[in-house]
């Protein structure tokens, strides 16, 4: 395949790719929504494939880690059982029930739950920690930001209204509208970046995503 | 070191420790603390409510287990509360590891999952959507091809109350409990705008402030964080739905106090400290 061909293939694949799919918010034809559902569809099942490659890559890297006995070997190890455990649990042991199965189940609700949700709820510490440090009334800025702070965190808990009733309405406000307001502006700045980038990917004038040399 | 400067330097052991009593106590013991509403949980509380018989709502777990804490309870009050007003509740998710929380809603709520006897009348388990956005624009086009089997491994064709829905446009209600990438703006982008059909949400209290600007034209109400989802185990009383959240809210309401302590008494120490250097 010459080098030309090599380059300009992918592009016009997007294009082509993008158009079906942009069509279809447009087009009211039968066929023609079938088919861009069916490609949709493949576009699915191709992504799934993503995950072998991370399976790959994640025993290629801890593998490595786990026989060089590197720093911190014993995690590589732990990961690769757990990984390939659930693996071969989930598709060949589960008798067809895959994730259904109650064998999976029982470790997905008694290993991986519990772990997951502790590691979130650490975060509570850090977060004592961190607004105790960083909420100083340095600025007239950082003051109206550590006043609404405060606000907030006794508007959304049951203790604020008990103490002081009119908290609810004002941390309301403060949600509605300056909150609202600066979230909006964010969104929109953020959505003409993403319409204007999506025409460049389209007219392969931004070719980031075919990798280095492109 | 003088006062000032202890009070801005707080050693953070201390910290954790009374972070761990102000959480721990109220749920060994608590003090029930009455519990307030906002705006945002009537919001959706009311959208639920106009739901008629036979609607069809589809439920979306869009999180993982370390958001479990604040949007499971969510997941249960909106199943017992759709289940209540008779919609056909289609339960997907976009997060691999969200799925099997539908499974154990059901169980939790209706008592059984797929041996229910209403399981694939009233209530279906999809399990898990894979690819993101993608797979949500795919799901609004064609359900079915989408998710060819349930949870459990059914054709989906040959589940009873699937037989009607074939896409985005058989949709009356969606509600996705999201914390994440996909989540809102994705739900927003790929079934709300293209079908029209009516969006709810249930978030953690951090994403709140980024949800609240898609209200009230795109996201016709918002459970926001475990506040969020107390609040609507309040309104749900009169289905004679049983809360559990009053406790952990005791809890939410003592540690945000310590917080607002700890940050007054730093904030004290450095005034104090800043106006004696102008002095």
């Amino acid at each position: 395949m010459s080098v030309a061909i090599r380059r300009s293939l992918p592009l016009v694949i997007t294009f082509i790719a993008g158009l079906l799919v942009i069509g279809d918010y447009y087009l009211r034809i039968p066929d023609y929504n079938k088919l861009v559902s069916n490609w949709m569809s493949f576009v699915n099942v191709a992504s799934s494939f993503a995950v072998i490659i991370g399976y790959v890559t994640l025993t290629r890297i801890h593998a490595r880690r786990l026989t060089q006995r590197k720093a911190g070997w014993y995690n590589s190890a732990a990961l690769i059982f757990a990984m390939y455990g659930l693996l071969i649990w989930g598709v060949f042991l589960s008798g067809g029930k895959f994730t259904a199965d109650s064998a999976y189940t029982y470790w997905f609700n008694n290993l991986y739950v519990p772990l997951d949700s502790t590691i979130f709820s650490m975060l509570a510490f850090y977060i004592v920690s961190s607004a105790y440090r960083a909420f100083r009334a340095r600025s007239a800025e950082a003051t109206v930001l550590l006043v609404s702070a405060v606000i907030v965190m006794l508007g959304r808990a049951p203790v604020g209204p008990a103490i002081w009733p009119d908290i609810g309405p004002i941390t309301s406000w403060i949600m509605a509208v300056p909150n609202t307001a600066g979230m909006r502006g964010i969104t929109i700045g953020v959505a003409l970046g993403v319409l204007s980038m999506g025409i460049r990917v389209l007219l392969g004038r931004e070719r980031g995503y075919l990798g280095p040399g492109a | 070191m003088s006062f000032f400067d202890k009070l801005e330097k707080v050693d953070p052991r201390l910290m954790y420790v009374l972070l761990f009593i102000v959480v721990a106590l109220p749920l060994v013991r608590p003090f029930g603390l009455p519990i307030s509403m906002s705006p945002m949980t009537v919001a959706f509380y009311d959208t639920v409510e106009k739901i008629k018989p036979g609607d069809v709502a589809v439920v979306s777990i869009d999180y993982s287990p370390a958001s479990q804490p604040e949007q499971y309870p969510q997941t249960k009050a909106v199943m017992a509360h759709l289940s209540a007003k008779g919609a056909k509740i289609v339960c997907l998710g976009f997060w691999a590891d969200g799925a099997p929380f539908i499974d154990r809603a059901f169980k939790d709520v209706f008592g059984k999952s797929k041996d229910h006897p209403k399981y694939g009348t009233d209530f279906v388990n999809l399990g898990w959507v894979p690819n993101g956005e993608v797979g949500m624009a795919s799901i609004g086009k064609d359900i079915q091809t989408t998710c060819p089997k349930d949870y459990y491994g059914s054709p989906t064709a040959a589940i009873p109350m699937m037989k009607d829905i074939k896409g985005g446009r058989d949709f009356k209600l969606v509600v996705s409990l999201a914390s994440g990438t996909p989540g809102v703006p994705e739900w927003l982008r790929q079934i709300q705008a293209q079908y029209g059909v009516t969006f709810l949400t249930g978030v953690t209290a951090v994403s709140a402030p980024a949800t609240r600007q898609y209200f009230p034209a795109q996201v016709a109400g918002v459970l926001e964080g475990l506040a969020g989802a107390a609040e609507y185990e309040v309104l749900l009383i009169k289905y004679g739905y049983i809360g559990t959240l009053a406790p952990p809210m005791d809890s939410q309401s003592f540690s945000h106090l310590l917080v607002i302590i700890f940050i007054v008494l730093g904030n004290v120490g450095f005034v104090l400290r800043k106006y004696g250097k102008a002095k």
